[in-house]
């Protein structure tokens, strides 16, 4: 089943396009990811989504209703956590989320979601005083208390530490088991690999791909690679002329070679067959980050 | 009382600097002056001055000052986008923040009022329909021109540095810190058009038991319809 239909959005700022003929579907159970760079019209994208912004051109349907004309009966159904938002410094973690709660319906019970989401020991802390991670814990459950059938999560782990993003990637993956759809915007290649069944990479306002993971990587048919430090200088042509090999490429004393078919057992037998020593030799698989790089074209600066 | 009311209340008491400028400051307005004057008898217009100034002092800390700082601090925030996402409209923070600076602002007038005559022997307020009419006035077009200023002002620091301003020009020439009669003819013509001026020559008529003088009243008014109106119009919720 779909729940989110964007066909045709056009959006522009002045002179600016945002958003230049993006067309996607979300079904229902997913976490689908949009990815991208800074500026490349994802934010602009899910608030049209979200019926904050009204698109110029094309149509947006979630759980079947207009974002913007049927507002009143799709905002108790979608929950929603906006880049870059905060709340009143005093306001305290469980008035918070009893606040909010009192927006909606039929709201969850907050106490369950301080558990869930670690907030339990900063129940009393003031807003202005929790850590980065803990700010974004609370705004994934503000976006949960309505208990909604769509959850849309703009940059969620921008600016936390290595380990707050993973402990972050493990409740948004518990959020799709509870049977809740989420869009996720970001532009870390890592999450989106990790956590999206289903990704579009836009670019400059236009969709590049829209695909699994895997598929994006097979769709940029990369080859794997094998990388390793040599000992001593060898020479590369015995690399080279094996029939599995694309690419050899030597900086110092660190080879990366490219190829397919049985590639590292070529490798090694050729090294080890002439008796060239290495070190550190591993295979790498290509990732998101390499199809992306491949799809996009690599001008644009991603982290 | 929605719970949205509840909590912005809560905010704002826990605000130290608020309570103090809204409440405080009034209240220790009349307590000095009081001790000073002894205001037990006579009908020297003095009297009606300070109680008259001291609220006038509060209500526009609450409506130039921390009604715009406020609002645009939660627009900066993305307080009020956020909640255009919630089954609740933004605006509703708005109307919840005009109800807590009400009832900041009565809990003001009330104390100062309270301790002025029962401490220090101020008359009460002699005609009081006139007095809560004047009032209702005031409060509705010092608010206003907090919304003005929230809706003109790009960030928090113009915010409050427009409110700033406009407070102390206000008070300067509306009589707060000297009494009308002893200023000069001038500033007192521009302080009967403006907000605290109109306010506190109308609260000072009341309280002496006559009925304040139509321009007073007019003034304020035809301002705060004029400000809420054109605030309304280019409030911007982002």
């Amino acid at each position: 089943m779909t729940v989110i239909e964007v066909d045709g959005l056009h959006k522009r700022y002045g002179e600016r396009v945002a958003v230049d003929d993006v067309s996607f579907d979300v079904a229902a159970g997913e976490i689908f990811g949009i990815l991208g760079p800074n500026g490349a019209g994802k934010t602009t994208t899910v608030e049209c989504v979200e019926g904050l912004r009204r698109p110029d051109r094309g149509t947006v349907r979630v759980l079947g209703l207009d974002p913007r004309a049927d507002a009143a009966k799709l905002r108790p159904r979608v929950g929603v956590q906006l880049q870059e938002s905060r709340l009143p410094d005093r306001l305290k973690v469980w008035e918070a989320l009893d606040l909010y709660s009192s927006f909606y319906p039929r709201p969850v019970d907050w106490r369950a979601l301080l558990d869930d989401w670690g907030l339990a020991d900063r129940r009393d802390a003031p807003f202005g005083k929790l850590s980065g991670g803990q700010k974004q814990r609370l705004f994934v459950a503000l976006a949960l208390i309505g208990d909604p059938e769509i959850v849309l999560l703009d940059e969620l782990t921008t600016g936390l530490d290595p380990q707050a993003r993973r402990d972050t990637w493990e409740l948004v993956e518990r959020i799709r088991d509870a049977g809740v759809t989420v869009v996720l915007v970001t532009h870390f290649m890592e999450e989106a690999e990790r956590l999206c069944d289903r990704l579009m990479v836009v670019g400059a306002g236009r969709v590049v791909a829209v695909d699994t993971p895997e598929g994006l990587i097979a769709r940029a048919a990369l080859a794997p690679r094998v990388r390793f430090r040599c000992v001593r200088p060898f020479d590369e042509r015995l690399l080279r002329d094996l029939p599995e090999v694309t690419a050899v490429r030597v900086r110092g004393s660190h080879v990366e070679v490219a190829g397919g078919g049985d590639l590292l057992h070529a490798v090694t037998s050729a090294l080890a067959g002439n008796q060239v020593t290495v070190a550190d030799l591993r295979t790498e698989q290509p990732t998101l980050d390499d199809a992306y790089v491949a799809l996009v074209g690599g001008r644009e600066n991603v982290s | 009382m929605t719970r949205l009311t509840r909590y912005e209340l809560r905010l704002f008491l826990r605000d130290p600097a608020a309570v103090i400028v809204t409440v405080l400051l009034p209240v220790g307005m009349v307590v000095f002056f009081g001790a000073i004057i002894s205001p037990a008898d006579g009908n020297d217009p003095i009297e009606t001055f300070f109680p008259a100034a001291a609220i006038a002092l509060g209500l526009a800390q609450l409506g130039m000052n921390l009604l715009p700082t406020t609002l645009v601090g939660y627009r900066e925030k993305g307080i009020l986008r956020r909640m255009a996402t919630t089954p609740i409209p933004p605006s509703r923070v708005l109307g919840a923040q005009l109800l807590v600076g009400s009832l900041l602002a009565v809990v003001s007038m009330v104390s100062v009022v309270a301790v002025g005559t029962l401490g220090f022997g101020f008359d009460l307020p002699r005609r009081l329909p006139a007095f809560a009419v004047t009032f209702v006035l005031g409060v509705l077009v010092l608010f206003a021109a907090g919304l003005i200023i929230a809706a003109v002002a790009p960030n928090g620091r113009v915010a409050s540095g427009a409110g700033v301003v406009l407070f102390f020009v206000s008070i300067v020439f509306g009589g707060v810190f000297t009494p009308a009669e002893s200023m000069p003819a001038f500033m007192r013509t521009v302080g009967d058009y403006t907000p605290v001026g109109a306010f506190v020559q109308a609260t000072r008529a009341s309280w002496a038991g006559e009925w304040p003088q139509p321009q007073h009243l007019a003034a304020m008014a035809v301002t705060a319809v004029a400000l809420a109106l054109l605030s309304a119009k280019m409030f911007r919720w982002e």
